[in-house]
């Protein structure tokens, strides 16, 4: 009985996901996404460089489709990301504590 | 609960005189027993932590838990910027009322952003729910194929002696 108790609980355990882990990884992924795609479109150039991933601007203020916008872009993105994340993480670990 | 099936039981060192030692007296015997034991319980507690260790790492995600996570953050993010939309006039803002192509009943108004919210949840607990079982399946997968190539490396070394 009480092994079978032991069993619960570190099942319980395992099944945890760490949250904060999540939330960087998920800022991360964010983040560099934008990053990415925003450096992406200056290197291909072209005569409007940008046009849509420009419109994030009305929603992130200071970005732009440029070197310096992609990491203020990179910063409000991971911070959404890792929100998100967090959110994942500890409503996961609620859930499998209460089951 | 254990998944490894056990430490080698009675498979431990033989006594003394098994191995060849001088006759010893009854006392003398019963100590390298002990010993013989007391490596046993060593062992089994070594095993123990192995296979806690081996369970964390591949344990399975909770589908429904994780389902309902991704869900919740999907929800969230969809309200907040339905109402980040309502409550702030954003100059060059996205038309989020084109959503409602994909979610019925969606509008950037506060009855819009339950519904977006609603459907927001369901895709994301489709999603995440999708998420988990293709994960626990390439882990079950994985521990399939390798406890396969170790029985039949084992089988391998048991055809030799034949």
């Amino acid at each position: 009985m009480a092994m079978q108790e032991t069993d619960v609980t570190l099942d319980q355990a395992i099944r945890r996901l760490n949250a904060r882990a999540w939330g960087i990884s998920v800022g991360l992924i964010c983040g560099l996404g934008l990053f990415l795609a925003t450096n992406l479109l200056i290197l291909r150039g072209g005569p409007n460089v940008g046009q849509h991933l420009g419109l994030l601007r009305a929603y992130f203020p200071g970005y732009s489709v440029t070197f310096m916008g992609s990491l203020v872009g990179f910063v409000y993105t991971f911070v959404i990301g890792y929100g998100l994340g967090r959110v994942v993480g500890t409503v996961y670990n609620k859930l499998v504590e209460s089951s | 609960m254990s998944v490894y099936p056990g430490p080698e039981r009675g498979r431990g060192l033989p006594p003394a005189e098994g191995r060849g030692g001088p006759a010893t007296t009854s006392s003398e015997t019963t100590q390298p027993l002990s010993r013989t034991q007391e490596m046993q319980a060593a062992r089994d507690v070594e095993m123990e932590r192995a296979n806690r260790v081996l369970r964390l790492a591949f344990a399975p995600l909770h589908k429904r838990a994780f389902g309902i996570a991704i869900g919740t953050a999907c929800g969230l993010f969809m309200f907040l910027f339905t109402a980040l939309h309502l409550v702030i006039d954003i100059p060059g803002a996205l038309r989020l009322q084109l959503m409602r192509a994909w979610f019925y009943g969606y509008d950037v108004t506060w009855l819009g952003a339950l519904i977006g919210t609603a459907w927001a949840f369901g895709v994301g607990f489709i999603g995440g729910w999708f998420i988990a079982f293709c994960r626990n399946l390439v882990i079950a997968i994985n521990v399939f194929l390798t406890r396969t190539r170790a029985e039949l490396r084992q089988t391998r070394e048991f055809l030799d002696h034949i």
